[in-house]
């Protein structure tokens, strides 16, 4: 606003006009001397300004599609691997960030450690406790909304000496309080020696989904070839002396359900 | 000293002071824009080296878990050259690794539990443990049982939510839960499994199957009594499953019940008998419909 009882001539820098010019973008026409208020040296000011402002408008579109173009590799790298990350773990991504904030490297790496080596414990003891051992599981979002989570699993791993490489589709549908949870296209890949006797079992369990079953059917064949393997070593040891007319051992056949 | 004349002076002085003032605070317009884009510049540069190094962290600990993940599974000859790679940013290499190996181990944890694992927990300062046994039927997670035991002075449930109906105490006694606790929760598992898997086909029954009533069931679903109508005639057949053997999902027997003796020494429900033995309840009674014997 222009006080009143001030002319023109007595601002040097005219508001009004200049709040005026922008609003409508319309470029100032720079007439000269005083009846413009505007003097020589404002006038090139106005220009530099303009020319400034296109320039940081034309870097910021730039800088713009830049950080989207990143915001959609980012979204892509999630789908392989989460980085949603909590307590220990979430302090260390800030820290190999940048933001040191949450500790020094010794506090966050030390505390970070303490927990590995607890889940490692842990780990130690569903083995032994599930008499499955696991080398490997790898997950990738197939889908993901605030209802529903899909991902592809990729689990391998032996039982005794049954070596095993599962997938499977895992499925979390949220309804209001309830959430559903549901194993589907499940395939099993086993090494091959003693598949004649799983083949049609295996067929069976993936065409209706139980993971569940699988595997305690391969704990109970695992713990029954480990029977039979120690009974045929003993009886190995034990007729070690006798042989068939034929020449060749007698082979224990074993309990067979 | 005031008088009119040097009050209008006085005025108009004040006022040219105020404009001077005001117009030494307010920055133009035309520089407040360019503070203001000059600030959302920096603050895009921010984010975008910010995502820059998110996307960077990412990748080493893909790298990382992809190399752990592969020497878990082959010699340790193969560890040599993954270390190599990782010799840039060493600054961070350490605490990456650790990251990398967390994932992992989380990872596997969560295999465990998906496989049907027992998810053991040490409690009140390793004097207990607790065991979660899970059920599913044909790919649907259904209720976790867990049951809480004591160590010593011998291993002993001591609280649990397995329902009453599944004789907990007798198959821990038959299953020699003391000497071979797996045996025994293989056990339970099994009936916990089977008694999931005969409820989950009474709940498909009863909402794919409106037109068939469920006239008993009872809490172990072992033994269901259907009631089926032919269709045409609207003849009713009672039809009684009988689950004997709690550790299975299929009734071990099947017996039909009609006022129309004919219709049951038909090859059809001959048929049905065997199919109802054979195929999960839900989907041979979709079989039945599409076959025209029953509405």
């Amino acid at each position: 606003m222009c006080p009143a009882g001030v002319t023109v001539n007595s601002v040097r820098n005219n508001s009004c006009l200049n709040k005026w010019s922008e609003k409508f973008e319309v470029t100032l026409i720079q007439g000269s001397g005083r009846d413009s208020g505007h003097g020589p040296m404002e006038e090139n000011m106005c220009e530099e300004n303009m020319e400034e402002v296109k320039v940081l408008k034309a870097e910021i579109d730039q800088l713009r599609a830049e950080v989207a173009e990143l915001q959609h590799r980012q979204k892509l790298n999630l789908k392989d691997m989460t980085f949603n990350f909590r307590g220990q773990m979430q302090d260390a991504l800030s820290y190999v960030c940048g933001q040191k904030q949450v500790g020094s490297k010794e506090e966050v790496e030390s505390r970070l450690k303490e927990e590995v080596e607890e889940l490692e414990e842990d780990l130690k003891r569903q083995t032994q406790m599930n008499g499955i051992s696991l080398n490997s599981c790898t997950t990738k979002t197939l889908q993901s909304s605030s209802r529903k989570l899909v991902q592809q699993l990729s689990v391998s791993g032996h039982c005794s000496e049954l070596v095993f490489q599962v997938e499977f589709k895992l499925s979390d549908f949220t309804q209001g309080q309830r959430s559903e949870r549901t194993i589907s296209d499940l395939n099993v890949v086993m090494d091959a020696s003693d598949l004649s006797s799983l083949g049609s079992f295996l067929s069976g369990v993936e065409e209706s989904s139980d993971l569940l079953l699988l595997f305690r059917t391969l704990r109970t064949f695992s713990d029954r070839c480990d029977d039979r393997r120690r009974t045929f070593c003993h009886f190995q040891d034990s007729v070690s002396s006798i042989q068939t007319r034929s020449g060749t051992w007698v082979e224990f056949a074993g309990g067979r359900t | 000293m005031e008088g009119t004349s040097t009050k209008g002076g006085v005025l108009s002085l004040l006022s040219l002071l105020e404009v001077q003032a005001r117009s030494r605070r307010h920055v133009p317009p035309q520089r407040s824009r360019v503070k203001e884009l000059r600030a959302e510049a920096e603050a895009l540069r921010v984010r975008r080296e910010q995502l820059k190094t998110e996307i960077q962290t990412h990748q080493s600990l893909q790298r990382l878990r992809t190399s752990l993940d592969r020497q878990s599974t082959h010699d340790e000859e193969e560890e040599e050259e993954e270390e190599e790679e990782m010799d840039e940013d060493s600054e961070n290499s350490q605490l990456l690794k650790l990251m990398a190996r967390h994932t992992r181990v989380k990872d596997l944890l969560l295999a465990h539990h998906l496989i049907g694992g027992y998810d053991i927990v040490k409690t009140r300062h390793g004097k207990g443990v607790c065991v979660s046994v899970a059920t599913a039927y044909e790919g649907v997670c259904l209720e976790t049982y867990n049951l809480e035991m004591d160590l010593k002075p011998t291993l002993r449930i001591c609280r649990h939510n397995v329902p009453p109906f599944v004789p907990l105490s007798s198959l821990a006694e038959q299953g020699d839960m003391q000497t071979d606790i797996r045996a025994f929760l293989e056990t339970l598992s099994q009936h916990l499994n089977a008694f999931a898997g005969r409820k989950q086909q009474l709940k498909l029954v009863k909402e794919q199957h409106k037109t068939i009533e469920v006239m008993e069931s009872n809490a172990l679903c072992s033994i269901l009594v259907l009631m089926f109508t032919v269709p045409k005639t609207k003849t009713a057949i009672l039809c009684t499953l009988n689950y004997s053997d709690h550790t299975a999902c299929l009734p071990a027997r099947v017996q039909f019940e009609c006022d129309v003796k004919e219709i049951l020494e038909s090859t059809e429900w001959r048929k049905n008998c065997s199919l109802l033995m054979e195929t999960p309840l839900h989907k041979a009674l979709m079989t039945m419909k599409k076959m025209g014997n029953i509405v």
